[in-house]
């Protein structure tokens, strides 16, 4: 019952993401104000950036729970989210510069939202530099565990905060400075099934790498 | 333009099927593997 339920929801995501790669380029008009398609990009740029938010909050949670109970496991999810997080950041990052190349023909401009999210991928880089550099599992649990809640805390700043506060050249976020969503009906079903689809693949990516670890340590021990 | 975008658009269901039957194809190892230590 359960592996069909998994298979069901596997074959919809894999449907689902198929149709929005189709309606972000064939059902959805571009938005205003922006050169020729590049609007969009927000289809897939956004979501990315958000599942990486969403990984790093993951990742100091586990990095918690590691803390208080010294499960291995605790760890193991924690290390699998901030790897996950980093990923969807290197590509929002890659996404968000092809976009500043078609709008503002440069590929770089260190905007605020472009130099934010560099800082961001430097603090996980380090947390993914200090696991690789420390052998004694306990240890590097403990202390990864320790420097992930204390990165948790730029990633508000970095993400939400420092974009909003210096004038920037990146278009308003999806809740622009008067709290609403301005979208077409049209972009925003489409955006909204790409935030739900990009999220349950990176559970699925997140559990399956979650997996592998154990299996890994099982075999070890 | 929609010829454009259709293309794009094409290119981009191609890469999303090899992402997802890879996943597909790891999840049936991982799950594979994990079996015996199950019982």
């Amino acid at each position: 019952m359960v592996k069909s339920f998994g298979f069901l929801l596997k074959a919809l995501l894999g449907l689902g993401m198929a149709a929005i790669c189709w309606g972000a380029f064939l059902y959805a008009r571009p938005a205003q104000n922006f050169v020729g398609e590049s609007s969009r990009i927000v289809f897939f740029h956004v979501p990315q950036a958000w599942v990486s938010t969403l990984a790093f909050f993951v990742a100091a949670w586990y990095s918690w729970r590691y803390l208080r109970t010294r499960r291995i496991e605790d760890d193991e999810a924690a290390s699998a989210a901030a790897r996950l997080g980093f990923l969807f950041c290197v590509l929002a990052t890659v996404t968000g510069s092809i976009f500043a190349r078609v709008m503002w023909n440069s590929y770089w401009n260190w905007d605020p939202r472009e130099t934010s999210i560099v800082l961001l991928l430097l603090v996980y880089g380090a947390y993914l530099g200090l696991r690789g550099a420390l052998e004694d599992p306990e240890r590097r649990a403990t202390l990864s565990a320790a420097y992930a809640l204390v990165a948790v805390v730029t990633v508000p700043f970095l993400m939400f905060a420092v974009p909003r506060m210096y004038q920037s050249l990146h278009p308003d976020t999806v809740i622009n400075a008067r709290g609403k969503i301005e979208m077409s009906a049209d972009i925003r079903i489409i955006f909204f099934s790409s935030m739900v689809a990009f999220m349950a693949l990176s559970y699925w990516m997140w559990n399956l790498d979650r997996r592998v670890s154990r299996i890994v340590r099982e075999r070890a021990a | 333009m929609s010829g454009a975008l259709g293309y794009v658009a094409a290119v981009n269901i191609v890469i999303w099927a090899g992402i997802f039957g890879y996943l597909v194809y790891l999840d049936r190892k991982v799950r594979a593997a994990s079996r015996p230590n199950q019982e």
